[in-house]
């Protein structure tokens, strides 16, 4: 039973065929704020399948053997920390005491895979965006470890089904911890490197950052880790904010589990849209001025929001 | 992994490339911060000087306006009026407001195309997308008039090649409610959109002296301060009989270059409306006559186009084909004087935003 | 505090591009929807072979040199090189008998060079617009 967790569901091909849809609804709805059309929905299939079929070229100063481990082991970081995340009930297939700072650590290792690869490109413009990389990841790593830990730190529990139990007793943490909401999504934004904040790969100043030397199913799969980032990351937010598959009103047995599932992932896709709406408004901005704003606004939102929390326990309301 | 030390990278700003247009240039770089910038112009030189030392006049009209892609109106207009310079040539007044009119919609065409690609190049993806969606609007407008989108090969020696229609005069009102539209929708969504106004204040800040010791023209001197505009101080064609203001900021950074682009699109649509509302009767072509084949004579003629200023300095010596044609492009010096140096000290980052709020033209700068 | 309301507004009201999801988008999805050629077009050339007299004007304009003649039913006529010519009408305007036109058809795609050097014949059909 676990093979099938871990392969079929909610493990790798059922994680690659929402992330694929994720990626359609991603670029679907930008383009209609933008005004325009839009792929269609096998758009993102289509252009895997491409990638894949392509030669793959690697550098001839750079290792091959890393090279190729990156992209892999970065999907490999993605799939395991989704299958965490309780979809249709409050336990995930494999609970533990602990697994939100699990989680939370192999979402933030596509970060410094890129790093990786960007420095193993031998390119001027793969050292660039890595090093960039890794200094963005300065600037919105604390505040998104903050914003997610907070649920933990009102129930006092430490893992991932413990908080459900307690969304699905009391109300959801988003009326308790909007602040926390909020630094959460636009730090994921700064992790998943999506505009405004994707310094890191900005093609029309270095034309790719790490990307520039993949090509072909090794650029597939470095796609790829980042579409699933982009689901898993929201999928988090949602289980920890809105409630996960917690619905008003009780149905039983399996069609509950059905019902729930629809509606985690109708809020998952409510936080991609909050993502999205913010892509289609701002443009980029410089790297320091990221590090200026998260040091700025994003610490100070979170640690006002703690510190009214542990007002409120110490008050006894909580 | 070797240790290596290294003092500083070379990046190419190459040729293939979204942000450069096709402009090579190298950058010295320790880090983030830019150490020096080498322009290495020609990526895109044509020849077109040379190319017209081998055909006449009529064919030099149609071939000139691929010197400037994005403002293709402005050279054909300064070839035609040096060559009628040369000839002493008298316009009627219907075919000086038309070529108003046409070298008016160039100028907001080049001044939406440099919003949608400054967009791009700062990630402003949606900017980009709306603006190109805007550019239709008077690109149909050149179909209607022209016959022909980008390159319309529409003013010749003498006048225009065609009359316009009431269509035009139709469809040109409804593409400028439009645009003023548009206008107040880009005020919001770009010009005071909080992170364009991070990335474009403060950057890249000329003064006064250093413009005019650079040899910046058009919004990049104006935005020093400097009130200069060759539509008002030497005026040509129906500028005369318009009214316009001159826009000019304090600022020198190229937020200043970028708002005075926005106010410069507001003044040409209401320039365009006055030249409608006034059009006059007659004819709008004075035919050359075999004079043509034995101009001779030189003449100089400036004119303000999209980037600043352009001027034709054109040398005839009594055969069909003119002696010299020197094309005064205004891009080559905001790519070769202004770009180096206030590349120097500033950040990565900062590169595209300072190249394209000097709005400079690859194809202009290397002709 | 004044600064502080306007950076907040600078910062929220470009989301105000979420009324573009109601709108239609401003994309026209060719080939199946395009808008109509204007008239007087530059598109390509139509040859009245009656009223062509041969006279080599047409050739002497081209600026690119893309008309050349041909021998075709016992005379000189002209043929146009679609791939040099750049479709400024001069030929049309110095042509003294007004035989060679530019018409509105738009769609001259070919996947070889060859085609594209149109003749006399090809020339004198009627143009699909």
């Amino acid at each position: 039973m676990s093979i099938f967790y871990l392969i079929v569901f909610p493990g790798f091909i059922s994680l690659f065929l929402f992330s694929l849809l994720c990626e359609y609804i991603d670029r679907k709805v930008t383009a209609r704020l933008q005004s325009r059309v839009g792929p269609p929905f096998y758009q993102p299939w289509a252009d895997f399948i491409k990638l894949m079929s392509k030669e793959s070229l690697v550098p001839t100063m750079a290792d091959r053997k890393r090279f190729t481990a990156i992209p892999i082991f970065g999907v490999a970081a993605v799939v395991t920390a989704f299958i965490y995340i309780p979809l249709w009930s409050t336990e995930s297939p494999f609970p533990f005491t602990g697994d939100i700072v699990v989680v939370i650590y192999l979402l933030s290792l596509p970060t410094l895979l890129l790093f990786l690869a960007g420095w193993h490109s031998t390119n001027v413009f793969g050292t660039i965006g890595a090093t960039r990389g890794i200094t963005q990841l300065f600037g919105y790593e604390v505040p998104f470890l903050l914003a997610l830990l907070s649920p933990a730190l009102v129930t006092g529990i430490w893992s991932l089904s413990g908080i459900l139990n307690y969304q699905v007793e009391h109300t959801w943490f988003i009326a308790y911890l909007p602040l926390s909401f909020i630094v959460a999504i636009i730090s994921l934004a700064g992790k998943l490197e999506r505009i405004p904040f994707d310094i890191p790969h900005a093609a029309q100043e270095i034309a790719g950052g790490p990307f520039t030397e993949y090509s072909g199913a090794r650029l597939a799969l470095m796609h790829l880790m980042l579409d699933m980032e982009l689901f898993a990351g929201s999928a988090l937010i949602a289980a920890l904010f809105l409630g996960g598959f917690d619905y008003i009103g009780v149905i039983a047995g399996l069609a509950g589990s059905v019902v729930g599932f629809i509606l985690f992932l109708i809020k998952t896709f409510i936080v991609l849209f909050i993502l999205i709406c913010i892509k289609a408004a701002f443009a980029r901005i410089r790297i320091d001025q990221v590090i200026n704003m998260s040091l700025r606004w994003l610490a100070p939102m979170v640690v006002i929001q703690l510190l009214v929390i542990v007002g409120l326990k110490f008050a006894g309301v909580l | 992994m070797e240790e290596r030390e290294i003092a500083f990278l070379t990046i190419p700003f190459g040729p293939q490339h979204p942000a450069s247009g096709h402009f090579h240039a190298l950058l010295k770089v320790d880090g983030e911060t830019v150490l020096g910038l080498e322009p290495h112009p020609g990526y895109l030189h044509r020849g077109f000087e040379k190319l017209m030392e081998y055909r006449v006049h009529p064919q030099n009209c149609v071939l000139v306006d691929r010197a400037d892609v994005l403002d293709p109106f402005s050279c054909e207009l300064g070839y035609a009026n040096a060559i009628e310079k040369i000839a002493g040539l008298e316009i009627p007044q219907r075919g000086r407001y038309i070529r108003t009119i046409m070298a008016e919609l160039g100028r907001i065409l080049s001044h939406i195309t440099w919003i949608g690609v400054l967009s791009m190049v700062l990630g402003f993806d949606s900017a980009n997308k709306i603006a190109w969606g805007d550019r239709e609007k008077i690109l149909r407008l050149n179909e209607i008039a022209t016959g022909g989108r980008l390159y319309p090969c529409y003013l010749c020696i003498g006048g225009v090649r065609r009359d316009i229609s009431q269509e035009f005069v139709d469809e040109t009102s409804k593409a400028l409610d439009y645009l003023e539209g548009q206008l107040s929708f880009y005020d919001y969504f770009v010009f005071k959109n909080e992170t364009f106004v991070m990335r474009m204040e403060k950057v890249g800040r000329m003064s006064a002296e250093e413009a005019i010791d650079l040899g910046a023209t058009g919004p990049n001197l104006r935005a020093c301060g400097i009130d200069y505009d060759v539509r008002k101080d030497e005026p040509y064609e129906a500028y005369p009989e318009v009214e316009f203001n001159v826009i000019t900021r304090e600022e020198g950074d190229a937020y200043a270059r970028s708002l005075c682009r926005r106010d410069e699109i507001a003044e040409s649509i209401s320039i365009v409306r006055q030249l409608l509302k006034n059009l006059p009767d007659g004819s709008y072509r004075v035919e050359l006559g075999p004079e043509c084949i034995t101009l001779e004579g030189e003449s100089y003629f400036c004119l303000e186009s999209a980037r600043g200023e352009k001027c034709f300095h054109v040398v005839s010596d009594g055969s069909p084909c003119p002696y010299r044609v020197k094309i005064r492009a205004p891009s080559f010096l905001h790519t070769l004087t202004e770009f180096p140096y206030l590349a120097k000290g500033s950040t990565i980052a900062d590169i595209p935003a300072i190249y394209w709020s000097l709005d400079s033209c690859p194809a202009d700068m290397d002709r | 505090m004044a600064y502080l309301t306007d950076k907040l507004w600078r910062t929220f009201k470009p989301f105000l591009i979420l009324k573009n999801l109601f709108r239609k988008p401003m994309t026209l999805q060719f080939p199946y929807e395009s808008l109509p050629p204007v008239e007087g077009y530059r598109g390509r050339h139509v040859l009245d072979l009656d009223k062509c007299t041969g006279c080599f004007i047409c050739c002497m304009i081209c600026p690119n040199k893309a008309i050349g003649l041909v021998d075709f039913r016992g005379r000189k006529y002209p043929q146009v090189d679609l791939g040099k010519c750049c479709f400024c009408q001069l030929c049309e305007e110095y042509c003294s008998v007004k035989a060679i036109k530019l018409s509105k058809e738009a769609m001259m795609v070919t996947m070889d060079k060859e085609s594209a050097i149109l003749g006399p014949e090809a020339l004198s059909k009627t143009p699909t617009q």
